[in-house]
This record gives structure tokens, C-alpha cells and sequence, in this order.
């Protein structure tokens, strides 16, 4: 299925919501969106794979990637995806571990909300 | 019965899509839908290293659906894989290490042929028997 990436703001959250096959071909569209998203302050993104039919380990990769620019940068990654085949891979890979996985959007958001600790 | 199929395709990312619906059309009818993506996923990340690391213009899937099970090569004419890739537990980190840990939990064999002629990745996986 065609890989779409699309960015919206919800509040100070971007959400990039992924449909469609994600490989090593259309793996580039998430990652230029997700350096987009970092590039703002202490940014706080949600990638929600609620409609992603299918996930390799380029796209594991560039998740984990950006995982760690937006901690160097104060920021917070959430991934949006409900237990399922594609929630799977996350916990064969052990990047369940690693990055926050939330099975709402909703949940996903606040998750990077509530951020890293800010230093006071 | 069986079903066989052979598709070449051109070593570059684009490919990954053709290879894909290619596992649809043959293995599709002949297995329940988690295991069309597990097979996917797992083909999909054989392919990969071979659009990655292989430097072979083409690569070659090779699809056999049997009573009991499905097998799918994935062969290449390029510069061989280092088998000190597949060890084994494999490093969280390194997307060959995830490619191969992938493959691994999702099918139920994975046999790797490394040549100085160049690789083939046989995957087998279990069905559930469906009537096609």
C-alpha cells in the first residue's frame, strides 16, 4: 500500500500520522518529517502508526534516531500503535524498551507532554 | 499440491513494493493473514540486505508454497555476506542485526548460503493449512 506521511500541530505536540507500507523506499518521507518536527524547541512529537500496514527495520531505525535527537534536544518521541502485527515488531526488535510505545494517539501525546524532566 | 514462483527484480528499494505484492499473489491464498506478514516482513528484510549490501544489479525471489509449509529464497549474484553478521545473540543496535532478528522470530527456519558467488536466504514458515 502507498506510504503516506502527513504532519499536523495539536497544540504543542506534532503528530506525524504514517499510512501505508514503510520500507526502505518510502522510509525517507518519515525521516524528513521527523527532522522537521525536531528541529523546533524541546519538541514534542507523536508518530502514530495507527494506519501503517506494514514496518521494516529502516523505518525501526530512523525511529530510534530521532528517538535520540529529541532527547539531546529536550524533546519527547511517542509511538501511536495498538497491540497488533505491527506493534509486534516493536517487541521482537526490543524496541518496545527503548521507545515509548502507547496504544492511542491520545495516550501518545500525553506521554510527550508530560516530556523529560526539565531542569528547574 | 504446490505452488511455484520465481520472480527477478532489479536490486533497488522500489523493489521491495513488487516483491511484496508478488508474496500476495502467490503465498496470499494459501495462508492466514498474520502469516502473509510475517512472510512479508521477514522477505522484505532479506531483500533489503540485498539492495544494501549485496552490490548485485539483480536479485532473484523464489517462492514454494508446500502442503505444510512455505519457503522463500532470496538469492543474489553479489559479494557474499560476512557470516560473522549472523551470530548469534545478535546486537539490539545496527539495522542487519534488527533485518536478521526479524527474520528469525517471524518465520521458523532461516538458513543463510554465503558464497563468494554470492547469497541465498532461505526462509520457511509453518502454515495453517487453508484450501485454495
Amino acid at each position: 500500500m502507498e506510504c503516506e506521511v502527513k504532519v499536523r500541530a495539536e497544540g504543542d505536540v506534532t503528530v506525524i500520522d504514517v499510512g501505508g507500507d514503510v520500507d526502505l523506499y518510502t522510509a525517507p518521507r518519515l525521516e524528513e518529517a521527523l527532522l522537521q518536527a525536531s528541529a523546533a524547541e524541546s519538541p514534542r512529537v507523536v508518530v502514530n502508526l495507527a494506519r501503517t500496514t506494514y514496518l521494516d527495520s529502516t523505518a525501526l531505525r530512523i525511529l530510534t534516531v530521532a528517538q535520540r535527537r529529541l532527547s539531546e534536544r529536550q524533546g519527547a518521541l511517542a509511538i501511536a500503535c495498538a497491540p497488533g502485527p505491527i506493534a509486534r515488531l516493536f517487541g521482537i526488535t526490543g524496541l518496545d524498551r527503548v521507545l515509548p510505545l502507547c496504544a492511542t494517539e491520545g495516550e501518545a501525546r500525553e506521554r510527550v507532554r508530560a516530556g523529560p524532566p526539565r531542569p528547574s | 499440491m504446490t505452488r511455484r514462483s520465481e520472480l527477478s527484480l532489479p536490486a533497488v528499494p522500489e523493489s521491495l513494493a513488487r516483491a511484496r505484492a508478488h508474496l500476495v499473489d502467490v503465498v496470499g491464498p494459501t495462508v492466514t493473514p498474520e502469516e502473509l506478514f510475517d512472510l512479508q516482513v521477514a522477505v522484505g528484510e532479506a531483500c533489503t540486505n540485498v539492495i544494501r549490501h549485496a552490490a548485485a544489479p539483480v536479485f532473484t525471489v523464489r517462492v514454494l508454497v508446500g502442503e505444510a509449509d512455505v519457503t522463500v529464497e532470496v538469492e543474489d549474484r553479489g559479494r557474499g555476506v560476512d557470516p560473522s553478521a549472523l551470530a548469534v545473540p545478535l546486537p539490539a543496535e545496527g539495522p542487519s542485526g534488527r533485518g536478521f532478528a526479524l527474520m528469525r522470530a517471524l518465520v521458523d527456519a532461516v538458513e543463510v548460503t554465503a558464497s563468494p558467488g554470492g547469497t541465498c536466504v532461505r526462509l520457511r514458515k509453518r502454515r495453517t493449512p487453508v484450501a485454495w
